[in-house]
């Protein structure tokens, strides 16, 4: 049940009556009077268990596009309503116009739309639909919630993609150039053309020269079909906040990036998340499907505020790949907190594979290590530089053990994951 | 799309269908009601007992000389007693009330008399009917009569006789002492008994203007539960407020007292009933506007753990514990690191090649950059400070060439 602001204005309206009759019993009368009507009005409101609700809304939509969520309100009682409706949704999946009167005849159906705007990854479940049906009256009615269940999945930003065409021009590039200074096991002969000025000369495939007459160059193009593992790690060091996102979202992002290149490529990509169990993995998906999939895929992880297990990381490397190749470790390099699991384990990996450690740094740690003004900000300095000092031997271990290391702030971090992967192919290292 | 349904005629059909189709949350109200029955049942019970014991056990009051009074100084022994007698005993609440009574032939026991106002005597005096005073000393009855009050007692020890021809008295035959007296003295046809002292009696009875008879009992206390059964107390009591089939019982002392807040001369007398109005109003609006439209919707927000958090932390240890020379050996080795990295120096090169290479970066003397990179840990924070300003200008001075 619900009052309107008609009832509070019928009870002022006994103030008349109270001037003529200055008695406490006028007052009390006068409210009994109201408090009748209402009960009369409660009782002859249509009942709200004669609503049927349905919500329409689409499965996914990306971080800051906006959606509809269609809800379709069905009388199946004999009587016309007046409604009020709130369609509800969590505060960050920025609802706006859910609140919404409605008048359905009997036996008819009405639609409400409420569009969402999501201001976070992830799921988004809907909450119930409250209905309040006014009385014939209109000074009170009866409020109920309805369960419609509906579910809408937020998917990562992936503002990175545009760094998308400029990475695959540079592919484009590659392919079919004559790659004369590697000539290593990882280059694949493509094709022959005519010398142009400017052609290592080391290049030009005599024997066809010979046969045609004119100066033939072999060429090549990059390695495809290769098998690239992406690992998010999705433990405490995810959760850190770099300027005002979780490192995990600049992580999902660069895996994106990167899988979208590898696949545009011709490699095979995976990707899995995992902490100190395996959160959500996309494999064997090929083509256009694979960005989907992982979108869908990592869009609800969370990170967990647990020690990243490195041993389950390695084995999870050992069970997936059986033959050489690129593992990306999306992860947080901590100079204070690195722990000599992480490093035994990519080390390990280094000497089967070609491992990228890639690491979205912080640059508040940049702005306390430049901050010198006085005693308390030189202290926190002092400690913002043996941060950076730990965190260079880290990575000075980390070369050592044969990994390659991919260090930049949450934004760059896609792309210079993406360059140093284009670099790896180029030089055959894949 | 499992989250939405078809939206098709259908579908709706099949869930009116459908026993579960309501998807209202929540039971039924009559559902409800029932579960709560025995709740319900017990609160009824517990309100009827309330209002059983409330309606069935009698008012009793505190006050002096009250007729609700069971205790030592009220005087329900002795109302009880008259309504033994088929005397009808009611406590009447203002002057008014007590002079229609008396029309209708009640007899008025008035308390406090001197309270009255001389008017509200007089009306009493004209009214025709017998009246009663309980208590002469200090009141003043001018108005009522013309029989007067003195202060001459007799103490309890004393064992008065009527010594007069009033039937009431002559049956009560004693009395132990008395609390004040009348005097009589200028009184025509007013009979005195129990005398007290010189023209000074404990009783008296005198014709009223209006018709009627003036009782006066100077002491009240006769009346009291406590004292009723001393000497000829009860008797006399009785056989003097009992001359009606009625009495009506007035304390002046208490007339004014019994008002309530809608009735002060105070203020306008609509004021009270309109800010109770309004009360009620707030009342309405605060259930309008308290009222949720459906629940509050809840949700797990990922927690804020700024990444740079341990190093600040860091640095307030370091600052708590004053520890300068780690945080001036943290200050050098970064320094060093980042002019290494910026000349090109390999890893292991030594502190001699660093500081060369510095000075023909930077142009500074060596001993310079010697004494920041390498020289002693600053005594003071203010040393710390001019020391952490100062490997920062050597470190612009390198970037800059």
């Amino acid at each position: 049940m619900y009052l309107t602001m008609r009832t509070v204005w019928l009870l002022a309206a006994g103030a008349v009556f109270v001037l003529l009759q200055p008695r406490p019993a006028t007052a009390l009368a006068w409210t009994a009077l109201v408090a009748l009507l209402v009960t009369v009005d409660v009782v002859a409101a249509p009942s709200p268990r004669g609503l049927r609700a349905t919500r329409a809304v689409a499965r996914s939509v990306r971080l800051g596009e906006t959606t509809t969520d269609t809800v379709t309100l069905t009388n199946t009682t004999g009587r016309a309503m007046s409604l009020r409706v709130r369609d509800a949704w969590p505060p960050s999946a920025g609802a706006s116009g859910e609140r919404r009167e409605l008048n359905i005849p009997a036996g008819r159906r009405s639609r409400m739309r409420t569009s969402l705007t999501p201001t976070r990854r992830g799921d988004r479940t809907a909450d119930l639909v409250t209905v309040r049906v006014r009385g014939p009256l209109g000074l009170a009615g009866r409020q109920a919630s309805l369960t419609v269940p509906a579910r809408l999945r937020v998917l990562p930003r992936f503002s990175s993609r545009r760094h998308l065409p400029s990475r695959l021009a540079r592919l484009r590039e590659m392919d079919g150039r004559s790659a004369v200074m590697v000539r290593g096991a990882g280059t694949e002969f493509d094709s022959l053309r005519e010398y142009v000025v400017g052609d290592d000369v080391r290049s030009i495939d005599w024997r066809s020269t010979a046969r045609r007459g004119d100066v033939v160059v072999r060429t090549w193009r990059p390695e495809r079909d290769r098998r690239v593992l992406i690992l998010v790690d999705t433990g405490r060091m995810a959760a850190a906040r770099l300027d005002d996102a979780p490192r995990l979202d600049a992580q999902i992002e660069a895996t994106l990036l990167m899988a979208a290149l590898a696949s545009r490529a011709g490699d095979r990509v995976d990707a899995v998340a995992l902490d100190v169990e395996t959160r959500a993995q996309v494999r064997g998906v090929s083509g256009p499907a694979l960005l989907g999939a992982l979108a869908d895929a990592f869009a609800p992880l969370q990170p967990a505020l647990v020690e990243t297990d490195w041993t389950l990381v390695a084995a999870t490397v050992e069970a997936s790949l059986s033959q050489h190749a690129f593992v990306v470790v999306l992860t947080g390099l901590d100079g204070s907190g690195t722990n000599t699991a992480m490093l035994r384990a990519l080390a390990t990996m280094a000497r089967k594979h070609t491992v990228v450690v890639a690491s979205a740094t912080d640059p508040g740690l940049e702005r306390l290590r430049s901050r010198r003004d006085d005693a308390e900000s030189v202290y926190t300095a002092a400690a913002a530089e043996r941060d950076l000092v730990e965190l260079d031997a880290v990575r000075t271990r980390l070369r050592r053990a044969g990994v390659e290391v991919v260090e930049a702030g949450p934004g760059a971090l896609p792309p210079a994951l993406a360059d140093t992967y284009l670099a790896l192919k180029a030089a055959g290292r894949l | 799309m499992s989250a939405a349904p078809a939206m098709t005629p259908t579908s709706g059909e099949s869930a009116r269908h459908d026993d579960s189709g309501d998807q209202v949350v929540g039971a039924r109200l009559s559902d409800r009601l029932r579960r709560w029955r025995p709740f319900l049942a017990a609160a009824a019970l517990l309100v009827l007992v309330a209002l059983a014991t409330l309606l069935t056990s009698p008012r009793t009051s505190k006050v002096p000389y009250a007729i609700d009074n069971p205790h030592d100084d009220g005087a329900r022994a002795l109302a009880e007693l008259l309504r033994d007698e088929g005397v009808d005993v009611t406590n009447v609440e203002s002057t008014d009330a007590a002079l229609n009574a008396a029309v209708d032939g009640a007899t008025v026991v008035v308390l406090n008399a001197g309270q009255l106002s001389f008017s509200e005597r007089w009306q009493l005096a004209q009214v025709g009917q017998n009246v009663v005073v309980l208590g002469a000393l200090y009141q003043n009855l001018s108005g009522l009569t013309e029989v007067t009050s003195k202060g001459s007692s007799a103490d309890e020890g004393t064992t008065l006789k009527p010594e007069c021809s009033d039937p009431d008295a002559v049956a009560a035959q004693t009395l132990a002492g008395s609390t004040g007296s009348v005097d009589l003295e200028y009184v025509e046809d007013a009979v005195g008994c129990f005398p007290v002292g010189q023209n000074t009696y404990a009783y008296a009875t005198a014709d009223l203007d209006g018709g009627g008879t003036l009782r006066v009992i100077a002491d009240p206390r006769i009346v009291t539960n406590a004292k009723l059964t001393t000497a000829g107390n009860a008797s006399l009591a009785i056989r003097a407020l009992g001359h009606n089939e009625r009495v009506v019982w007035l304390d002046a002392s208490r007339l004014g007292l019994v008002t309530t807040v809608w009735e002060s001369p105070l203020r306008p007398p609509w004021l009270p009933v309109l800010m109770l109005l309004g009360v009620i109003v707030a009342v309405a609006l605060a259930f309008v506007r308290g009222r949720r439209f459906g629940r509050l919707v809840s949700e797990d927000l990922p927690v804020v753990v700024h990444a740079t958090e341990t190093a600040v932390g860091r640095g307030r240890l370091y600052r708590r514990a004053g520890d300068r020379a780690r945080a001036a050996q943290a200050l050098r080795a970064g320094t060093a690191l980042r002019l290494g990295r910026a000349l090109g120096l390999p890893a292991a090169a030594s502190r001699e090649e660093l500081l060369q290479a510095t000075e023909r970066a930077g142009g500074r003397p060596t001993t310079q950059i010697d004494h920041a990179l390498y020289g002693p840990t600053p005594a003071n924070d203010q040393d710390l400070a001019d020391l952490a300003v100062h490997l920062e200008q050597i470190e612009s001075e390198v970037h800059q060439r």
